[in-house]
C-alpha cells in the first residue's frame, strides 16, 4: 500500500533537520582528509550523502551514483583530533542557502537549498556531476526545482469543532459512501473510526450512521490528489492471499 | 553545566547571514559532541538598536565555546560566563 506522503527523497530534500546529517558528513569528510577546513566541496558531498540511499541519489530525471564520484566519497577512518572549521566560502554557501530558502518561502534551510547554493563549477564534486550528467548550474537548479516538497498529511492543531447541523438530504448511507470510495463497509467503518471520514447519527435513530456528501467528496478529492489508488472492491475468497 | 554568552557586534548582519551562521554553529556543535565535548548552543538574541547579538551556550569550559565559534567562523567581542537567574530561582 502506498503512503500518502514521501518518506524518502523529497522528504529528506525538504527536511531542515536533515541538514545536520549532511553537515556532519561534511565535517567527517574534512577530518578524513586531515584538513583544517570544511570546504564547499565537503558541504556538497555531505548534502548528497544525506539524501542518498545505498549510495544513489535519485533526482527524478537523473540518478547520481555517488560511488562514481570516488575518491571523494570514500571515507577512511576519521581522526577526531582533526577539528576542521568552515572556510569563508563554505560560510558564504550557508548564507546563500538561507537566501534561497527565503525565496522558496521557507523559514529554515533544508538540504535542497544548500544543494542549489552549491551548484557551481568551482566546486569539484559539482564539476564531476556536470561532466558525468551533462548538466550545468542552470540545469541543476531546474532539476532540483522539479522535485516538489512532500505532501504531508493534514494534522489538525486543535480538536475538531462539533459537527454542524446538516439536513438529512446531505447525508448518504454508509453503503453508498463505501461504493463511491470503492472499499468495503468494514474499511469505510475503519476510516470513520480513524477519524479520516466524519460520520453522523440520524436524529431519532441513533443506530443509523451516515456520511455527509461534502466529506465524502473531500476524501475522494484528497485520494485523487495524492494519486492514491482507490482499491477496487474486493471480495476475497476464503484462503485467498490478502494484500497488505 | 556552565553557561556562557558570546557578545557580537555585527552591524551589517542580514537575516540570511544570521540564519547561515546559526546553521554553521548548530552543525559545529554536533561535530564537537561527536568528539565527546558536550557543547550546546541554546539561544540567541539580536538587539537591533545596538546591532549586537547575544548568543548563549552551555559548555563544560570556556575554551569549548571559543572552539565552537572559531569552527563556525563566528567572531565575537566578548565571551563571558553567565550566572543563571529566572523567576523560579528568586
Amino acid at each position: 500500500m502506498s503512503l500518502p506522503f514521501d518518506l524518502t527523497l523529497a522528504a529528506w530534500l525538504h527536511d531542515p533537520d536533515r541538514v545536520l546529517v549532511g553537515t556532519t558528513q561534511a565535517i567527517e569528510r574534512a577530518r578524513a582528509r586531515g584538513a583544517a577546513w570544511v570546504e564547499p566541496d565537503d558541504l556538497l558531498a555531505g548534502m548528497l550523502l544525506s539524501i542518498a540511499r545505498f549510495g544513489m541519489v535519485d533526482l527524478g530525471e537523473r540518478m547520481i551514483d555517488l560511488s562514481e564520484l570516488e575518491p571523494c566519497f570514500d571515507l577512511p577512518d576519521v581522526d577526531v583530533r582533526v577539528r576542521p572549521r568552515y572556510t569563508p566560502a563554505a560560510a558564504a554557501a550557508f548564507e546563500r542557502a538561507a537566501r534561497v530558502a527565503r525565496a522558496d518561502g521557507e523559514v529554515r534551510i533544508a538540504p535542497i537549498h544548500l544543494l542549489v547554493a552549491l551548484g557551481d563549477h568551482s566546486i569539484p564534486t559539482f564539476a564531476r556531476i556536470a561532466v558525468q550528467h551533462g548538466i550545468d548550474p542552470t540545469g541543476w537548479r531546474r532539476l532540483l526545482s522539479s522535485i516538489a516538497p512532500p505532501r504531508r498529511p493534514h494534522v489538525p492543531s486543535r480538536p475538531a469543532p462539533p459537527p454542524p447541523l446538516v439536513g438529512l438530504e446531505e447525508l448518504v448511507p454508509q453503503e453508498e459512501a463505501a461504493r463511491a470510495l470503492g472499499v468495503s463497509l468494514d474499511v469505510l467503518r475503519g476510516y470513520v473510526r480513524a477519524g479520516k471520514l466524519p460520520a453522523f447519527r440520524v436524529p431519532g435513530d441513533h443506530l443509523t450512521v451516515r456520511i455527509r456528501r461534502e466529506d465524502l467528496a473531500a476524501l475522494l478529492a484528497l485520494l485523487h490528489a495524492l494519486d492514491h489508488p482507490i482499491p477496487a472492491r474486493r471480495h476475497p475468497q476464503a484462503g485467498a492471499p490478502v494484500e497488505s | 553545566m556552565p553557561l556562557y554568552v558570546a557578545i557580537r557586534h555585527l552591524p551589517d548582519l542580514t537575516q540570511d547571514a544570521l540564519k547561515g551562521a546559526g546553521a554553521r554553529i548548530k552543525s559545529c556543535a554536533v561535530g564537537m559532541q561527536t568528539e565527546g565535548c558536550d557543547v550546546r548552543w541554546l539561544q540567541s538574541f539580536f538587539l537591533p538598536e545596538t546591532s549586537q547579538t547575544h548568543c548563549y551556550f552551555e559548555a563544560p569550559t570556556r575554551e569549548a565555546v571559543v572552539d565552537l565559534n572559531e569552527r563556525a567562523g563566528m567572531p565575537y567581542e566578548r565571551l563571558v560566563e553567565v550566572a543563571r537567574m529566572s523567576p523560579d530561582t528568586v
